[in-house]
């Protein structure tokens, strides 16, 4: 039983890291009706940021982890501004934003393998690091403090999307794109917002991900899982990103301690495809469907 | 001007992608300046004996051209360091040959690639590998890892060119029949050696401690250290308390130690290839609180990131190592790494350094046989008796397997901070 309950924790504490990015990403697929395949590097950035401003600025992990979600934002907002502006300008297929995206996750990591090196590097905060036991389970104080912010962050976007003008320009464009716009909201701005708060949901995720493990330019591959999370729970959905998040991390675990690892991604992509098949909106998603 | 902005930024990224990796794939600033156009004339990688034997029949008419030494490391991805730190090693140390006229008055054309792929891809070393045959290389140097090894010593022994790999599973240089593979000479230990001392040692001098393993499943050099140190360890008598297995770029590994731990092991043996998957692994046995559990690991430990990035939680850890990366006899090679490439923020390791040990080899094949006629470079090696390294001192080479003779291994532990040597260790 202790056991279990220790794989549980686990499983939540690595589901908590996949539902802030799956939270990203469905935020822009819900206005954008595309993946941004670049969140990986945004992750990326967001750690680096927060790790160089505690070794470099002396300040405290809070505040990092604060500046590495503000960076990870701006880096979003300038992809936005930079690359997916200009093509949705142009009215390009959703596919070509897709693959803009992948080539930012492969050329930022090399990029920045080449200014700092390909080593592994601790999180420098000895606080995050110290393991709590309740009970029979240990839990690291990151692990407790990725699943409050994890929480504190859902809730404070829920606020701003439900509560504030700019977040109703958001349902809005997320309803209908073209309408909103006729309408007078400026699509502009949501993008820019939508992208700033993707962005900084995943420079938070990057700085957890940091704590738990380390910083390190290839660490925003993890956000692959983020985006089968983000389809499992239903593209655009938030909720249904943060159900899914946490059950493929839980899945991820049992699998690999009760079962084997041999099959644990072998069952996560095999849960994607099912969905996708039965449910292709995903578990809490709408249903869309493209003119074939 | 938005349009503007977004030209400027893409010409950017564009331009920092091609200052960033100009030196893959292409001849690096060592080359010599007069190195030869490639040949029109295709090689048949896959040319039976009869080519091979056309080739060593007809020795090349050596003149002042440049010597074509190709290298291909990892050098790109999360793992690029098994890459990159030995490819600098190679290029200073053939800035040096060249500034010193060469090896028999020619200049070195060397050539660096970088064969990683995408969640272990690894394809493209035999891309390389054809690449650098076609072009004429003389001498063909790395990968690292056996599983690209193998594919790569299979082409050079098929087209004939020298090869010299860092890889260390036997079936570099031994093909699937218990054949020696020819032109394939290895710059450093095989891994059955290496497992083979390492579980004599913790049977015999730490008391035969009860040892758990956690293995990736997805290279061959990783399967081959757990098969032979479970082996060995077991017909010893030691008892191996469970086994549980990890893929390729995996960092989490709570749940697999948390099921491992309930055997109460001693130890937790990685045979890692990489020396993050062992940090990360130390790192989460102390957060699950498994504190009387240490781990055993390989000499990819013998590096100051790891140290870096798991810190504490590496106290008590063990590895085998074939050369220590804090011996005096690197004193000189870390000095200039530092000083030159340090800003790469990638430290020098062990692997890096018995990847350098292939120049080394290179150097002695070319200038003993006076040629690089691939028939004398091989004659040279195998005659060879004596030889330093950059690693250690061998005593020349297994005609049956092309395994180095003569190699010793070193013990070391994490003690206050540092790996500390415990002492050379040969299996009884």
């Amino acid at each position: 039983m202790n056991t279990f309950l220790q794989q549980l924790i686990t499983g939540i504490s690595i589901g908590s890291i996949y539902a802030l990015l799956a939270v990203g990403y469905a935020l822009v697929f819900s206005v954008f009706n595309f993946s941004n395949f670049g969140f990986g590097a945004t992750m990326m950035f967001g750690a680096f940021a927060a790790y160089y401003v505690i070794l470099g600025l002396k300040l405290p992990l809070f505040v990092s982890i604060l500046l590495g979600m503000a960076a990870a934002g701006v880096v979003s907002m300038i992809f936005e501004l930079v690359i997916y502006r200009p093509m949705r300008k142009k009215n390009v297929m959703r596919v070509y934003l897709m693959i803009a995206g992948l080539g930012i996750n492969i050329f930022a990591p090399n990029f920045m393998l080449q200014i700092v090196g390909g080593a592994v590097k601790g999180f420098p905060s000895d606080w995050a690091r110290v393991t709590m036991t309740v009970g029979s389970v240990n839990i690291t104080r990151s692990d407790m403090l990725a699943l409050a912010m994890s929480i504190a962050l859902l809730a404070l976007l829920w606020v701003f999307l439900y509560k504030t003008r700019v977040g109703l320009g958001i349902r809005a464009s997320a309803f209908d794109t073209r309408t909103a716009a006729l309408m007078g909201i400026n699509v502009n701005v949501v993008a820019s917002a939508v992208f700033l708060f993707s962005g900084a949901a995943a420079g938070v995720a990057g700085c957890f991900y940091g704590m738990k493990y380390s910083v390190y330019p290839a660490m925003g591959a993890v956000a692959t899982k983020g985006f089968i999370a983000s389809t499992v729970g239903g593209l655009g959905s938030l909720g249904g990103a943060v159900v899914a998040g946490l059950l493929l991390g839980f899945l991820e675990t049992m699998i690999a301690s009760y079962i084997s690892t041999t099959y644990r991604d072998l069952f996560a992509y095999a849960l994607l495809v099912i969905v996708l098949i039965f449910l292709p909106g995903g578990l809490m998603g709408r249903q869309v469907h493209d003119k074939l | 001007m938005k349009k503007v902005v977004s030209l400027v930024c893409a010409s950017a990224m564009i331009l920092s992608l091609t200052a960033c990796f100009g030196g893959s794939g292409s001849t690096s600033d060592t080359a010599a300046p007069a190195a030869p156009a490639q040949t029109e004339t295709k090689t048949d990688v896959a040319a039976p004996a009869e080519s091979k034997e056309e080739q060593a029949e007809a020795p090349k008419d050596d003149s002042d051209d440049p010597i074509i030494i190709g290298f291909m490391g990892w050098s790109s991805g999360p793992d690029a360091m098994y890459g990159l730190v030995p490819q600098y090693l190679h290029e200073y140390y053939f800035k040096n040959v060249n500034a010193n006229g060469g090896w028999l008055g020619r200049p070195i054309d060397f050539r660096t690639y970088d064969i990683s792929g995408l969640d272990g891809d690894f394809s493209e070393a035999v891309n390389v590998a054809n690449k650098l045959i076609q072009a004429g290389a003389d001498i063909i140097m790395g990968p690292s890892n056996s599983t690209q090894g193998k594919a790569v010593a299979e082409l050079c022994n098929n087209a004939g060119v020298l090869h010299i790999p860092s890889s260390p599973a036997q079936a570099v240089t031994v093909d699937d029949n218990g054949a020696v593979r020819e032109y394939t000479y290895r710059s450093g230990a095989t891994l059955s050696d290496k497992m083979n001392t390492f579980a004599n040692y913790m049977y015999h001098e730490c008391g035969a401690p009860r040892i758990a393993i956690l293995y990736e499943t997805t290279q061959v050099d990783c399967v081959d250290m757990y098969q032979t140190f479970h082996d060995v360890y077991t017909s010893l008598g030691g008892e191996i308390t469970g086994v549980s297995t990890y893929q390729i770029n995996d960092i989490e590994f709570r749940a697999q130690i948390t099921s491992l731990a309930e055997a109460n092991p001693d130890y937790i043996f990685m045979p890692a290839m990489a020396y993050k998957e062992l940090g990360f692994a130390a790192m989460q046995i102390k957060e699950l609180g498994f504190d009387g559990i240490k781990l055993l690991g390989t000499n990819v430990l013998d590096n100051q990131d790891v140290i870096d990035q798991a810190g504490a939680a590496l106290e008590g850890s063990m590895f085998l190592t074939e050369g220590d990366v804090n011996d005096e006899r690197f004193a000189e090679i870390r000095e200039w790494y530092d000083e030159i490439y340090g800003i790469n923020g990638m430290a020098l390791h062990i692997d890096g350094l018995i990847a350098m040990n292939e120049a080394k080899i290179a150097e002695y094949a070319v200038t003993t046989a006076g040629s690089t006629d691939v028939e004398a470079m091989k004659k040279a090696l195998d005659e060879m008796t004596d030889l330093e390294l950059v690693t250690t001192h061998i005593d020349g080479y297994d005609p049956e397997t092309h395994n180095l003779k003569g190699i010793g291994f070193t013990i070391k532990k994490f003690e206050n901070g540092a790996y500390v040597s415990q002492g050379t260790y040969s299996a009884p």
